[in-house]
């Protein structure tokens, strides 16, 4: 992302903020409420249109691409709330994932279904239950599970922690973990700042819409400044 | 009581499949297309060109007629709600009341307003001991059935059916899936076109083809949409022979004229108690 | 000439009234009333019905003005909780059994025989020749008289109320205020104005039969809202003017046009409504008039 301005209804959020995630990394995006975290990541995604500056992807320039298109060239994306089709089964919401992204020469479906449960084997059990019934938890394991049926080289998270109980939280970074383990590029939005950048490469520190801090994460978590505001002084 | 029963479920899949039409395309676009009662007029008398004015036999009439028709609502849709799409469901619905009025002028036009009947061979009901059931109820029961297990499979085993059933459920989700709008707006307006026209000819051979017939089953179609809860296509199917149901034992006790009162009592019951549809559950929009 | 003129203002007025009372509903209010002529034709039975009872015809007015107000405030109850697209259908279908009750309870409406004899209010005012006339100018005093009720609510606490009920529900429910509470209040003086309409009818005709009212009125109503603007009371009378006009006008139209009967000519005219209203819905979201607010409604109306 470079010098990406951008907001809602020419208010800018966003002013001037630049970074990268290197292939095969996680990063992690950290601030308070209102930094403009959720902007960030709309724009990232395509859901939002910089007002000005470039989204690169690889080489390419994708700027002016919405997300579907995004979603065509590898990029994936779960979304904070409703990220799963709740009156769908498990398999459909993996099937849905997969069936409109996938290009022709991407593995079958089944192979692609095994590869994802591999690393999901709690939903395994599941595959028949309505994705609407499943717990918290599990319905996140679902959307990330659908998200990555298409094999995408990107995966972006919005805030995947949110509404999650810290016992459950901490499940679910471990399972963002095995992932990341498995080669895919990780962008995460994150709030629960020492979970996130426990589990990233790279962290970025954002604050009223300008990076404040952009570090591997280990340094972002060691930094003085962060601990005492985002960690409460642990 | 036995006939009755008969009656009312032949009543109830009367409105089974403009019902599902109706709720389909709520469920997807978030509407109540007011216009559903004019398409079954519309495709009725379309029908009635193919079978009475170009000779053709009904079944034949009756498939020209739904695609014909079916690419007529998709038309309307490009010409009338697609310009309206992010303007909210009021909007929509008031341009679907312009809709509903343009074109039952036109078949007013055309072809004024007497009644007329498809041109089907008449033939003797038949008889199950007390129970009669004549030729035009057999039509409907067979008709709509294969229509219902037809759209039924769509629905649940096919990617189109994924498709329309991801967009109801999430359409900004679905949109991140890759998941084309537009693409399922035109799928779900051709199989609700295709719905409300069988639904027209059953309606038509029930009783006759007038400009009327579709006005008559307006508040039915809604009120069994509501039963189902008015977004779960499949459960508005099951409103629907509740209601047929309902409407055909109240003549015990209330003049047949009077069908629609019962209508609009069990619609006023069901908003009071439980607004949400005697089979969907509590609607949640997040 | 002059006849046909009066004739076609008394339409305008009565159709002005049935205009304004949607506008409040819908224009301003947000709330779908597809079952407008159910409203209208309840208030011109009861206008009616009263009046060959005997009752003074103002007194007959009165009643069914607040006849109307209570069985709008009762259907509107049902539905108002939900969303719009209920209140439409729960009013269309209230319309359409008034109307079945009004064909088929014969004793008490006398059915498809109509009511005939409805005696006009201050007949006994205007010289001989003069009734027309005179029942104009009492018609568009009504409407004057609702017309000025309408722009103070507008600019009144209530009317702000009413605007941000219809933008943003939820910001009036935090605020503490019941949503419920102005939904059915707007939807009450809404029916009385259409009460008033209904019995203006009842009494410019003379006689009432179910056949006058269909849901053709209701599309009448809404074409004069969208034309003159959602929420402009001004815009609606304007239209409401406008539109009559042209829809009467339209009739002379089968000396030019041969070949067409009375009935085809209905059609296109009615085609012509669907149509317009589609298309005024698309391209003139706004319609021609501008909504009324005090400069204080405009700061508040910035927050929603």
């Amino acid at each position: 992302m470079r010098d990406v301005v951008a907001g809602y209804g020419g208010h800018p959020i966003l002013h001037g903020v630049s970074f990268s995630v290197r292939a095969g990394e996680t990063l992690v995006v950290v601030g308070p409420n209102g930094s403009g975290k959720s902007t960030l990541m709309k724009t990232a995604v395509g859901l939002l249109r910089p007002i000005s500056g470039q989204v690169l992807f690889g080489e390419a320039n994708v700027t002016t691409l919405g997300a579907p298109a995004r979603a065509a060239r590898g990029l994936a994306n779960v979304p904070q709330e409703a990220n799963i089709f709740r009156n769908m089964t498990v398999l459909e919401n993996l099937q849905v994932g997969y069936e409109f992204v996938a290009s022709h020469s991407a593995p079958s479906f089944g192979k692609r279904l095994d590869a994802v449960l591999d690393l999901f084997p709690e939903i395994r059990a599941k595959l028949r239950s309505t994705a609407g019934y499943l717990s918290g938890g599990q319905r996140q394991m679902v959307a990330m599970a659908a998200a990555l049926m298409p094999e995408p080289s990107v995966l972006a998270l919005d805030e995947p922690s949110a509404g999650l109980s810290p016992r459950n939280a901490e499940i679910l970074f471990e399972v963002i973990g095995r992932v990341a383990a498995s080669g895919v590029t990780l962008l995460i939005v994150e709030q629960n700042t020492r979970l996130g950048l426990g589990a990233a490469d790279h962290g970025v520190v954002l604050v009223g819409g300008r990076i404040r801090l952009a570090a591997p994460a280990a340094e972002v978590l060691a930094d003085p400044d962060i601990r005492r505001l985002y960690l409460g002084g642990a | 009581m036995g006939q009755l029963l008969v009656n009312g479920i032949v009543a109830g899949l009367l409105l089974a499949l403009p019902a599902l039409a109706l709720s389909l395309t709520f469920s997807v676009l978030r509407f109540a297309n007011y216009a559903v009662g004019s398409y079954l007029s519309c495709g009725a008398y379309l029908v009635y060109i193919g079978n009475v004015v170009l000779g053709m036999p009904l079944w034949l009439a009756a498939s020209a007629g739904a695609a014909l028709f079916a690419v007529i609502a998709v038309g309307i849709d490009w010409l009338a709600y697609r310009p309206l799409r992010d303007r909210g469901g009021v909007t929509l619905l008031v341009a679907s009341m312009g809709v509903a009025i343009a074109l039952e002028n036109v078949i007013r036009f055309f072809a004024g307003n007497l009644p007329r009947a498809y041109n089907v061979p008449v033939a003797r009901p038949m008889r199950f001991g007390d129970i009669r059931l004549n030729h035009e109820q057999l039509t409907i029961l067979v008709a709509v059935f294969a229509a219902l297990a037809v759209v039924w499979i769509i629905f649940r085993f096919t990617r189109l059916g994924r498709m329309m059933r991801a967009v109801a459920d999430n359409p900004d989700l679905a949109a991140v899936r890759g998941i084309s709008r537009s693409r399922v707006v035109a799928y779900v307006w051709l199989i609700a076109g295709m719905l409300t026209t069988l639904s027209g000819v059953l309606v038509g051979l029930d009783a006759n083809v007038e400009p009327q017939m579709g006005w008559t089953y307006l508040l039915p179609v809604f009120t069994a949409a509501i039963l189902g809860g008015i977004a779960n296509p499949m459960a508005a199917v099951a409103g629907a022979l509740t209601l047929g149901l309902a409407e055909e034992l109240a003549t015990l006790v209330m003049p047949v004229h009077y069908r629609m009162i019962v209508t609009f009592l069990v619609m006023v019951a069901l908003l009071l108690v439980r607004p949400w549809g005697l089979f969907g559950t509590r609607w949640v929009t997040k | 000439m002059t006849v046909y003129l009066i004739a076609t203002l008394t339409l305008v007025a009565i159709a002005a009234l049935a205009g304004l009372a949607l506008n409040l509903q819908w224009g301003m209010g947000g709330l779908v009333n597809f079952g407008l002529f159910g409203f209208y034709m309840l208030g011109a039975y009861i206008a009616g019905l009263l009046t060959v009872q005997g009752l003074p015809p103002l007194v007959a007015l009165g009643v069914a003005m607040l006849g109307v107000a209570a069985l709008s405030a009762l259907s509107a109850l049902i539905s108002v909780r939900l969303s719009e697209d209920y209140l439409a259908i729960v009013t269309l279908g209230f319309a359409e059994c008034l109307r079945l009750v009004i064909s088929y309870e014969g004793w008490l409406t006398r059915g498809m025989l109509g009511v005939s004899g409805i005696e006009r209010p201050l007949q006994a005012w205007w010289p001989r020749g003069w009734g027309d006339t005179g029942f104009l100018l009492l018609a568009l005093l009504a409407v004057l008289i609702v017309y000025t009720v309408l722009q103070a609510l507008a600019r009144s606490p209530f009317g702000r109320l009413v605007r941000a009920t219809r933008d943003d529900p939820g910001v009036v429910e935090a605020l503490g205020k019941s949503v419920l509470g102005v939904r059915v209040r707007v939807f009450a003086i809404g029916g009385a104005i259409l009460g008033l309409a209904g019995s203006l009818h009842a009494f410019y005709y003379s006689y009432i039969d179910p056949t006058q009212f269909g849901p053709i009125i209701t599309a009448y109503a809404f074409m004069a809202v969208v034309v003159g603007g959602r929420g402009s009371n001004r815009g609606v009378v304007a239209s409401a003017f406008t539109l009559i006009f042209l829809l009467e006008g339209s009739r002379f139209l089968i000396d030019l046009v041969p070949g067409l009967g009375a009935s085809e000519l209905a059609a296109i005219r009615l085609f012509l409504v669907g149509v317009g209203l589609v298309a005024l819905l698309i391209f003139k979201p706004d319609g021609f008039g501008r909504e009324p607010r005090s400069a204080l409604a405009d700061k508040t109306s910035s927050r929603f």
